[in-house]
C-alpha cells in the first residue's frame, strides 16, 4: 500500500517536472546571452518577430546588416558600401506564445575585420567627406550582394569593382515636359521651368528632397541614402555612359553648400534652384565640385 | 526500497525548488527592464527603473485582480490616466521577465521612447480563441511602448506599432526633418489607435476636424456574388457622415455597448502631399475587434500637420476588403481636392 503511494507520488511529481522542463524549453535561448550581446556594446545587434523561426532570422539579419552599413556609411565617410553578406552571425531565438522573436548579432571586432579585408582588396573605396573637393566619388557596384566574403574569394570570382557592374538598373523614361496651356497663354519663352504639377514622378519628389537642401554634408548623407535604398547612382561624368540622362549637383566647397541643382530638360539644362536656363555650366560654375546623379526606377 | 524512492523524490522536489518557475513566486510579477543607446546614464537607470516599477505594478495588478497602483515619481498624471482608462476596458500585463531594448530619443522633442513591451491583453484574448484567424494572429503580437520626458518620467503608454513597421516608416523620410515629422505621424498613429482602445471619446473630438469628411463604404452583396467577383463587379455603397453624427455612433454605441474596442493597424503607408507639405495621407489595414463584432478594412486619413501640437484629421475613409477591386479603388491624397 505505502509503496503504491510512494510510486504515484513519484509519477505526477515526474509529469510536473516533465510538464516544467516543456514550459522551459520555449525560451530557446539564454536570457543571460542576451544581455550579454545587448548590453555589452560589444556586438552589433537587431532584432526581429515572426510566426516562424525562419522569417524571423531573415529579417533579423537583414535589419542587423542595415545597421551595420549604416553606421559604417554615416561615419563621416562616403563608400560603395551597398551590401555585404558577413560571416559569423549568430542568433537568439525566444519564443512567446506562436511568435518568434529573435536577435540576430555578431562581435564587433568580426566586422571590422571583415571590412578591412574588403578594404585593403580595394572593393571598398571610402572617401573622407573633406576630400570631396577632389571629386573621387565613386559609383557604386554590387558586387558584394549575393555572395559571402569567403566562398566568393576563394572561388576567385570576385573581381575588381569596376570589370564587375552587375547592377541590375533601368532608366528612367523622362516624359517630354510639354509646355502647359498657362504656359502658352502668357507668352513665355523657355527661360523658366515648365509647370511640372501635372505629371509628378517619383524622379521629381526625390529632386525636390535634394533641392532643399544647403549644406553639404546632409546632402551628401542623403545621396548615400538614396543609394543605399536603390534609388539613385552618383559618381563622376566619366561613370556614367550617358550622362545627359543624370542631373547635375554643383557643390561650391568653399561656402560647403549646394549652388545649383542642373537638371537636363528639353535638350536644355535648367537650374532646378533658381528655375532658369544654364547655358554653359562648366564655365559658369568653374572650381566647384560636380556630382552626377541617375535615378533608378523602381 | 522505499529509501531509494524517498531520495528520488526528495531529489525531483529539489529540482522544482530550484527551477521553480518564477512566475509562482511573488518576485514572478517582476519585469525587469534593461535599457541602452542613452549616454546619461542618470537618466538611463532612472527610465529604467520607472519602466520596471510601472510594468511590475500592472502586472501584480493583474494578478491580484485590482487597478495598478503606481508611485507618482515614476509616472505623470496625465500617463495614469491613460493606463487607468487602459485599465478599465482591458487589463493588460507584460508577458516577459526581463525587456532589454534601446532607448530612442525623439527628434522633435526631449523625449524618449522604448517600444517592442509584449503585454497580454485579458479580455480580448479570452474572447478572441474562436475568431477570425487573421484577428488571432496579432493577439500574440500585441506590444506597448512607453514615452519617458526629459526627466525620466514615463509620460504617455500606447499601443504601438509592430518594431519593422515602424523603423521602416520612420526611415522612409528622406531628410533629418521628414523623419522627425514621421516620427510625429507614428506617434499620432499610436495614440489615435489606443484612443479607441481607451473609448477616449475627448481625444477623438480634438483630433477630428469639425467639418471632418467621414465616408463608410458597405459591399452591396449580390445574389450572384461569385460570379460579381469574378466579373471584378463588387459594388460598394459609400456612406458619409459629419464628425458630430460618427462622434456620437462612437459614443453612444460602440463605447457604450462594447466592453473593449480594441483595433490594430497594419500596411501603414505614409504619404505627403506634393502641394501641402504639412498634409499627409496614411493608408492603413484596421482590424476592428470589439467584444461584439470584429471586421478588416482599408483606413485612410488625410492628417494636417500645419498646427503640429495639434494635428487634425479632415478626411476619415474607411472601405471593406474588396473595394480594391472597385473601380474607385482605395482612397487615397488623390481622391480628394484640397483647397486651403
Amino acid at each position: 500500500m505505502k509503496s503504491n503511494v510512494v510510486k504515484t507520488s513519484l509519477f505526477v511529481l515526474f509529469l510536473i517536472t516533465l510538464f516544467y522542463s516543456r514550459i522551459n524549453a520555449q525560451q530557446l535561448s539564454n536570457p543571460v546571452e542576451e544581455e550579454k550581446v545587448k548590453l555589452s556594446g560589444e556586438y552589433y545587434w537587431e532584432e526581429e518577430k515572426a510566426n516562424t523561426e525562419e522569417d524571423a532570422k531573415t529579417l533579423a539579419k537583414e535589419n542587423l546588416i542595415i545597421r551595420i552599413i549604416n553606421d559604417f556609411n554615416s561615419n563621416g565617410n562616403i563608400s560603395n558600401l551597398k551590401s555585404i553578406k558577413l560571416e559569423g552571425i549568430e542568433y537568439l531565438i525566444f519564443k512567446r506564445g506562436s511568435i518568434f522573436r529573435v536577435t540576430a548579432f555578431i562581435e564587433k571586432t568580426n566586422v571590422t575585420k571583415q571590412l578591412k579585408t574588403l578594404r585593403e582588396m580595394g572593393y571598398i573605396e571610402v572617401i573622407p567627406t573633406d576630400k570631396i573637393k577632389e571629386e573621387k566619388i565613386n559609383i557604386s557596384n554590387n558586387i558584394l550582394q549575393n555572395e559571402s566574403l569567403d566562398s566568393t574569394v576563394n572561388k576567385g570570382r570576385m573581381k575588381p569593382k569596376n570589370e564587375s557592374m552587375n547592377y541590375r538598373i533601368e532608366l528612367s523614361k523622362k516624359e517630354e515636359n510639354k509646355p502647359t496651356d498657362k504656359y502658352k497663354e502668357e507668352g513665355k519663352t523657355k527661360t523658366t521651368m515648365p509647370d511640372e504639377s501635372v505629371n509628378y514622378s517619383y524622379n521629381q519628389m526625390v529632386t525636390e528632397k535634394l533641392g532643399e537642401i544647403k549644406d553639404n554634408n546632409e546632402l551628401l548623407a542623403l545621396l548615400n541614402e538614396y543609394k543605399r535604398n536603390g534609388k539613385l547612382v552618383y559618381g563622376k561624368k566619366e561613370s556614367f555612359s550617358d550622362p545627359e540622362k543624370c542631373d547635375i549637383l554643383i557643390l561650391n566647397p568653399d561656402v560647403n553648400t549646394m549652388e545649383a541643382y542642373l537638371v537636363h530638360k528639353d535638350k536644355a539644362i535648367y537650374n532646378y534652384l533658381t528655375k532658369n536656363i544654364v547655358t554653359d555650366f562648366q564655365t559658369t560654375f568653374k572650381d566647384m565640385v560636380a556630382i552626377w546623379i541617375m535615378y533608378i526606377v523602381k | 526500497m522505499d529509501n531509494v524512492y524517498r531520495k528520488i523524490i526528495l531529489g525531483c522536489c529539489l529540482f522544482l525548488l530550484l527551477y521553480c518557475p518564477s512566475s509562482y513566486s511573488q518576485d514572478g510579477f517582476k519585469t525587469v527592464v534593461k535599457l541602452t543607446d542613452l549616454s546619461d546614464e542618470v537618466l538611463l537607470n532612472k527610465m529604467q527603473r520607472n519602466a520596471t516599477e510601472l510594468l511590475t505594478g500592472i502586472n501584480e495588478a493583474f494578478f491580484q485582480n485590482r487597478k495598478p497602483e503606481i508611485r507618482n515619481d515614476v509616472m505623470t498624471d496625465k500617463a495614469k490616466e491613460i493606463l487607468n482608462s487602459l485599465w478599465e476596458t482591458s487589463p493588460l500585463r507584460c508577458t516577459e521577465t526581463q525587456i532589454i531594448e534601446r532607448v530612442l530619443q525623439m527628434k522633435r522633442e526631449k523625449k524618449y521612447q522604448i517600444r517592442n513591451i509584449p503585454v497580454f491583453i485579458k479580455d480580448v484574448f479570452s474572447e478572441n480563441e474562436a475568431k477570425s484567424k487573421e484577428v488571432n494572429n496579432t493577439s500574440d503580437n500585441y506590444e506597448i511602448c512607453l514615452t519617458f520626458n526629459s526627466t525620466g518620467k514615463i509620460e504617455n503608454i500606447c499601443y504601438s506599432l509592430q518594431s519593422n513597421n515602424y523603423e521602416r516608416l520612420k526611415n522612409e523620410g528622406a531628410t533629418v526633418s521628414e523623419i522627425s515629422r514621421r516620427e510625429f505621424i507614428l506617434e499620432f498613429i499610436e495614440n489615435l489607435r489606443t484612443a479607441y482602445n481607451r473609448k477616449d471619446i475627448d481625444f477623438l473630438k480634438k483630433v477630428y476636424s469639425n467639418d471632418a469628411l467621414i465616408i463608410t463604404g458597405t459591399i452591396i452583396k449580390s445574389e450572384h456574388s461569385d460570379i460579381m467577383n469574378q466579373l471584378g463587379k463588387i459594388r460598394v455603397v459609400y456612406q458619409t457622415q459629419t464628425k458630430k453624427e460618427y462622434i456620437e455612433t462612437l459614443k453612444n454605441r460602440i463605447f457604450k455597448y462594447n466592453k473593449y474596442v480594441n483595433i490594430v493597424f497594419d500596411e501603414i503607408k505614409i504619404v505627403k502631399d506634393l502641394k501641402y507639405p504639412d498634409l499627409y495621407g496614411v493608408n492603413l489595414k484596421q482590424l476592428w475587434n470589439t467584444s461584439g463584432y470584429k471586421d478588416v478594412g482599408y483606413l485612410f486619413l488625410m492628417i494636417d500637420f500645419k498646427d503640429e501640437n495639434n494635428p487634425t484629421i479632415h478626411v476619415r475613409t474607411w472601405q471593406p476588403e474588396g473595394a480594391e477591386q472597385t473601380k474607385e479603388g482605395i482612397f487615397g491624397l488623390n481622391s480628394f481636392d484640397v483647397v486651403r
